[in-house]
């Protein structure tokens, strides 16, 4: 289904420089990028070599920013190169002690990772269900929130707290998120304009609720939160060490989407209104529902990233904006993990890894951390044009004979 | 927050990066030209540094010995936010010039607050001796960890630690905090935009309530409310309510559209003197200004905006409200290294050269003898408590 555009579109053709003359609709490029139905080996492959490519240009940008070096070029030729590709070196070497390097950098990077992959988890269902939930990041904020509000406003022992706090979030992010389903199953709103403009109400009104006698920490004039009890804080899962049990929540939030997208009626029900919404409801299926079902569900899931944001970290509180940017490098990860559960788990570890290693590259070899914000975007470059990939590496399109299937998903 | 998310804008922030790095040294350039009217009436020991600054060459040799490995953990906005971030940085580059800071000096920029921590985390392996952590957000994060690394010597900006329960002042032994009286100057600034205004309307904005923004706001109001009191005039101030303790605040230090459409609509209400407070989001003002065609001002705050903001908005600035954080960061790591550091709250005042009025640099032909003689008798009259300007006092 990755090639199906059989219907050559002569408005497109002029614009596009892609050298197929099978030209993809926008359609179909959108299924090439999130990656639904491709096989295992390009689910693997194309992944893999735009890191690469990433990383290559990642290391031209590295030299070419190297004021020091460049300067020696017109005395020094050889020893500019050499000074270059030390540069290079150690800023790699940095990125990757700082990721992997020591007991540290692996708890950070899995700290890093674990809001990573609850939200990634979150766009990859919608992608699967062939809608883009580009508001993770609004589902987060008020996921966060009402976990918060559970986090202190309720007494109740540990053991009982947390899965209490963690509802909360779930049911917060999934009623933000259906939000947006019912809007495109009622009014047939677009999900990529609505999720974003909800983006924005739940930022503001987030502001605003910290700014009210409800939430806002005692003594404070600027929105920030009272801290969430001891009780409902994560405990973290090795003394000294950041990574706490919700990177075990992030696990079994895979595995929990894996049977729901690939075990489940509801799932295959999701993945074949993704596949073709006419198909779903020719098959007795109500399209409408499944809509603000997989909203719900990412809400969900995104909601539970909101949750680690808050009740993960010190200081235990929500402050205005307090989601960060991790909702939208959810989207890089769920199309950098081609939409699969075990995809996004891994695209999860790398760029929390990348998170991780970006300070010790900033501390110990002098690149800005923004560096890192260019390999990701890089990577989503490569990802989102297959066919850029494919001609870099002189690849043959590999993936023919997977395109009339339309629910082959990774493993299954 | 959105550019992520696209890819194109990563080629985009390739080349920014680009850019970036090779205006650096230009960067370096200017503000080292800006210290130096600063130093005038700065503390002491930033004439002595200034001579070594343009000879890098020889301080690489003496720093080994007595230097210490300084390093400075940024708020969420980043190194070059051309405001409080950049100028503690300064201070930092100061110390490693002067030799008291070794060139192993760093600075890390945590992108968002679930970062603090690794950046302390990354400071503390590394072997940082004095840890500078700039801005109201760090508090926290500062005092959970200078209780957990005594052998570290902390610099904090902008807050005064207090204990997150009872709000008591945590008077640690190794903490150093740099808080600024800003509404003592920003007062001042009132009063001269309330003089030179045409339209009787002044404005302001903040990033967000924070007590370091709004004490800017609250100056300014307070300082052109004096002004009406002397002259008997109504000039009336947009943007802060003293009173209330409240005013308008974009909830966001890098939004520039939204400081763009907050801009707008004060000056569609006839403000013509503008301070926004946090960072960048003034230059947006800047944009409204020159688009719009009005013969209006804006009044920077944290390091003279003349020299700091790009040149194209040079003409804009009336003056600064000055927080001289650079000195004070460098003094903080000089003592360290000479060991007669001692912990506590400094609070910059008119009085010490902490906060001050910057030059009125394109608009010093449009302040009048007069005013300019009543703006200078009024910054002494604050220094020596006559005019009692700061209403919000920092520090214990």
């Amino acid at each position: 289904m990755t090639e199906s555009g059989s219907t050559p579109k002569p408005d497109n053709a002029d614009k596009s420089s892609q050298p197929d003359p099978d030209q993809p609709n926008s359609e179909d490029f959108l299924k090439n990028a999130t990656g639904v139905g491709s096989s295992l080996r390009q689910a693997l492959l194309i992944p893999a070599l735009a890191l690469l490519s990433a990383l290559v240009i990642g290391a031209l940008i590295i030299a070419v920013t190297d004021v020091d070096s460049l300067k020696l070029w017109s005395s020094d030729p050889g020893e500019a190169f050499s000074s270059t590709l030390r540069g290079i070196g150690n800023a790699y070497k940095a990125l990757f002690v700082g990721s992997l390097g020591s007991r540290r950098a692996i708890t950070e990077t899995l700290f890093a990772a674990t809001p990573l992959i609850l939200a990634g988890l979150a766009v990859a269902v919608g992608f699967q269900a062939g809608l883009f939930n580009i508001g993770a990041n609004g589902q987060m904020h008020i996921g966060g929130l009402v976990g918060l509000w559970v986090g202190f406003s309720v007494s109740a022992p540990t053991i009982i707290h947390i899965p209490l706090a963690i509802l909360g979030a779930i049911v917060g992010g999934a009623l933000w998120g259906g939000l947006a389903g019912l809007l495109k199953a009622r009014t047939g709103a677009h999900e990529v304009i609505t999720t974003i403009m909800l983006n924005f109400i739940a930022l503001f009104m987030v502001d605003y609720l910290l700014t009210g006698t409800l939430f806002q920490a005692q003594g404070r004039n600027d929105p920030i939160s009272k801290r969430a009890d001891t009780t409902a804080q994560f405990p973290t899962l090795f003394d000294n060490y950041r990574v706490h049990i919700g990177f075990l929540v992030a696990l079994a939030a895979v595995w929990f989407v894996w049977w729901l997208m690939y075990r489940s009626t509801i799932g295959f029900e999701f993945r074949a209104v993704g596949a073709n919404p006419d198909g779903g409801k020719y098959a007795g299926m109500n399209v409408a529902w499944v809509y603000v079902a997989v909203m719900a569900v990412s809400g969900s899931l995104a909601g539970l990233a909101g949750a680690n944001q808050v009740l993960g970290l010190e200081p235990y509180r929500a402050f205005s904006g307090f989601a960060g940017d991790t909702g939208f490098d959810a989207i890089a990860l769920a199309l950098l993990g081609r939409s699969h559960p075990v995809g996004v788990l891994f695209a999860g570890l790398l760029f929390g890894g990348l998170r991780a290693g970006g300070l010790q590259m900033q501390g110990t070899a002098g690149i800005p951390v923004d560096l890192v914000l260019v390999l990701q975007a890089l990577i989503i470059v490569f990802i989102a044009a297959p066919e850029l990939v494919k001609a870099i590496f002189r690849i043959k399109s590999v993936d023919d004979g997977a395109k009339s299937t339309v629910s082959t998903g990774w493993g299954s | 927050m959105r550019k992520r998310s696209l890819g194109i804008f990563g080629v985009l922030l390739a080349f920014s990066l680009f850019a970036a790095a090779c205006s650096d040294d230009g960067a370096t350039d200017t503000t080292e030209a800006t210290d130096a009217p600063a130093a005038t009436d700065a503390p002491d020991t930033t004439e002595a540094m200034e001579d070594d600054t343009d000879t890098p060459d020889d301080t690489e040799a003496m720093e080994d010995a007595t230097g210490v490995k300084a390093c400075l953990a940024t708020s969420s906005t980043g190194v070059d936010d051309q405001s409080f971030n950049a100028s503690a940085w300064e201070g930092v580059e100061a110390a490693m010039a002067s030799g008291v800071a070794t060139s192993e000096s760093i600075f890390l920029e945590p992108g968002e607050v679930s970062q603090y921590q690794a950046v302390i985390d990354q400071f503390v392996d590394q072997g940082c001796e004095h840890i500078v952590t700039v801005g109201f957000d760090w508090g926290e994060t500062t005092a959970t960890n200078a209780l957990a690394q005594e052998g570290i010597t902390w610099t904090m900006i902008d807050n005064i630690l207090s204990d997150p329960d009872t709000f008591a002042p945590l008077q640690l032994p190794n903490v150093r905090e740099l808080v600024y009286q800003t509404d003592e100057a920003a007062f001042a600034a009132g009063y001269l935009a309330a003089g030179m205004s045409q339209t009787g309307v002044l404005c302001t904005y903040g990033g967000g309530n924070f007590p370091t923004v709004s004490i800017f706001m609250d100056g300014f109001t307070r300082g052109a409310a004096h002004y009406n009191e002397v002259k008997g005039t109504d000039v009336t101030v947009l943007g802060w309510d003293s009173d209330a303790g409240d005013g308008i605040f974009t909830g966001s230090f890098s939004d520039m559209g939204l400081a763009r459409s907050t801009a707008d609509g004060l000056f569609q209400e006839g403000c013509d003197m503008i301070i926004p407070v946090g960072g960048a989001i003034n230059l947006p003002a800047g944009d409204a200004i020159n688009d719009l065609g009005i013969d209006a001002a804006l009044i920077g705050v944290d390091s003279d905006a003349f020299f700091a903001m790009d040149q194209q908005y040079a003409s804009l600035w009336l003056t600064t409200v000055e927080k001289k954080i650079a000195d004070f960061v460098t003094d903080s790591i000089s003592e360290h290294a000479a060991g007669s550091w001692a912990a506590g709250s400094v609070v910059g005042t008119l009085a010490n050269g902490g906060v001050g009025l910057a030059p009125y640099h394109d608009w010093d032909d449009r302040v009048s003898d007069e005013l300019r003689g009543e703006v200078e008798q009024l910054l002494a009259d604050i220094t020596d408590g006559t005019v009692k300007a700061a209403f919000t006092p920092v520090g214990y």
